[in-house]
């Protein structure tokens, strides 16, 4: 009997810790080791954050899911990879401190024969002066990262409405570090905080604008898309900045926050010039970086750079060779997710490291890069957990003759639908498709994308669409009969 | 002129698409969105069926 454990609960833990269960947890030991109980469906936290949907409404526990399909569930951290074992025994182990009630501050060895990174990011609001600290967010502005942040942000925010029935409020919604990715939540956030003070009658007196690194709005740290709309090619940029202008909401792009304080918030722009903004309510998303942890080999010698990148990621199958933007293939991307070093560990979802960005790298005079990160959550997160499980499962069953499942972003689609109002009459949602998800100049050397399979559309319909996935997502993580038929 | 078309004389929103009446009705239309949806659909299904023909099998001795 073999031991699998996965690192994490998220969009991609979850996704694999399911499927390893239902297809091999009778024969075999998985085990999942996350801090939280529950399980969150991210994309709908944009919606506890106005209110318009409750925090339990986009959580539910996994211990009880987890026993339905023979996975046994750790209510603890990961701290450490012994990928060699220790000097008493060759069998490689991670070291976890337990956050379970029962167990709090308990440290276990828990061996495997196989091990999935599925971490996710840790939320880096220390990056950024003012905005948080190595605990968490600070008090100056709010997050919409997890559904206690999103709670927070919601009751923040009416707090605000409601003070705009009789004073000016200026509202600040996007991106805190020049290196941040996830600009697709807070693009969300913005549209249905314009929708809400609309319909509470105080559009007037609140401004609101947009402020993140983009070096334009729809860049989405894709290098932005073209999107088949009738029958044009139309660029995101153009796509984003009409429905920003059609709300009346200001943007500022190219910028790096590099200060929060209350009520102000200090930027750079990438000719390196410094502003500020004064705000009311800010949600601002935080850099992203692994969660920090530590490789040790079989002598107790930390070997972290030899499992991870600087920015505590991942290393796996990706061409990580320092290259200029003219140089960036379709394959330098991953494509099994395995480790170079060390064959029976995968990273999966956003704890894998990109081999660079997706977008065009730029650096402000003062030396700050100010480029977003690649985004790697929801469908291809799912997608790669799922061929990750599946060579872990041809692993175990092939021996000798074992296949691993390939996944790569540069052949591998993705759909998104992005909230912009709600209302089962009154919703907008913006509703894309995007093939592949990082260009392949050499494929298609127009856009870098297949132009008939990169399609988008606003209307009622995405609003209807986003609600539709709400409920089918959450159905699928739950295991409930015929969860397996739902795409990942 | 309705509201969001006077957003148009600012600076910063001149070089973006107007959206016209009809665009504005279609948006929130049931019958032509219940359209827009199975077209969506249908690209959907594309690009999910092109993912599963991308994934390829490798061998893990490589």
């Amino acid at each position: 009997m073999a031991q699998i454990v996965i690192m994490g609960a998220g969009v991609a833990g979850h996704a694999a810790a399911t499927i390893l269960g239902d297809a091999i947890g009778a024969e075999h030991k998985i085990i999942v080791v996350a801090p939280n109980s529950h399980w969150n469906y991210i994309p709908s936290n944009v919606w506890v954050g106005t209110g318009t949907m409750k925090k339990e409404e986009v959580l539910f526990p996994l211990r009880p899911i987890y026993e339905q399909v023979n996975v046994d569930f750790r209510q603890a951290k990961a701290i450490s990879i012994h990928p060699e074992g220790k000097e008493e025994s060759d069998t490689p182990f991670i070291t976890v401190e337990y956050v379970d009630p029962d167990r709090q501050g308990e440290t276990e060895e828990i061996p495997y024969d196989y091990l999935i990174n599925a971490t996710g990011p840790k939320l880096n609001f220390a990056k950024t002066p003012g905005l948080g600290d190595e605990n968490g967010i600070g008090e100056h502005t709010v997050s919409i990262c997890s559904a206690d942040h999103a709670t927070h942000a919601h009751q923040r925010l009416d707090e605000m409405l409601e003070r705009a029935r009789s004073t000016k409020q200026k509202v600040l919604i996007g991106t805190s570090d020049g290196t941040c990715t996830c600009q697709g939540a807070a693009f969300e956030y913005i549209l249905n905080v314009e929708q809400k003070a609309r319909k509470m009658g105080v559009r007037d007196n609140v401004e609101i604008k947009w402020i993140s690194n983009e070096p334009y709005i729809g860049d989405f740290g894709m290098d932005g898309l073209h999107l088949g709309v009738a029958g044009y090619a139309i660029s995101s940029k153009l796509f984003g900045e009409s429905l920003f202008a059609e709300r009346g909401i200001h943007w500022i792009t190219d910028a790096h926050v590099s200060k929060v304080e209350e009520g102000r918030l200090e930027y750079e722009l990438i000719d390196g010039t410094m502003h500020e903004e004064s705000f009311d309510f800010a949600m601002l998303i935080p850099q992203f970086t692994g969660v920090g942890l530590k490789a040790y080999d079989k002598a107790g010698e930390e070997i972290t750079d030899e499992l991870f990148m600087p920015n505590g990621f991942m290393k796996v199958d990706a061409d990580y060779t320092p290259k200029s933007y003219e140089e960036w293939k379709a394959g330098d991307w991953p494509v099994t997710y395995q480790n170079p070093s060390y064959k029976n560990i995968f990273a999966a979802g956003i704890a894998f490291a990109p081999p660079h960005p997706i977008s065009e790298p730029r650096k402000s005079p003062n030396g700050t890069p100010i480029t977003p990160a690649p985004p790697r959550t929801g469908m291809p997160s799912a997608t790669i957990a799922e061929a990750v499980a599946h060579s872990i499962i041809s692993l175990l069953r092939d021996g000798e003759s074992a296949k691993l499942t390939t996944a790569s972003m540069a052949e591998m689609g993705a759909l998104c639908v992005a909230s912009a109002a709600v209302g089962w009459k009154a919703g907008q949602g913006v509703s894309f498709t995007v093939y592949p998800i990082v260009k392949d100049y050499d494929k298609y050397p127009g856009t870098g994308r297949d132009t008939l399979r990169t399609f988008g559309s606003i209307g009622l319909y995405g609003h209807w669409l986003k609600t539709a996935l709400h409920y089918m997502f959450i159905y699928k993580a739950k295991v409930k009969p015929g969860w397996k038929i739902i795409p990942g | 002129m309705e509201n969001s078309e006077k957003n148009f004389r600012d600076p910063q929103f001149k070089t973006t698409m107007i959206p016209g009446p009809l665009m504005k009705f279609a948006r929130q239309c049931i019958i032509f969105q219940l359209i827009g949806m199975a077209m969506f659909g249908l690209r959907s299904i594309i690009v999910i069926v092109t993912n599963k023909r991308n994934t390829r099998q490798v061998p893990a001795n490589r």
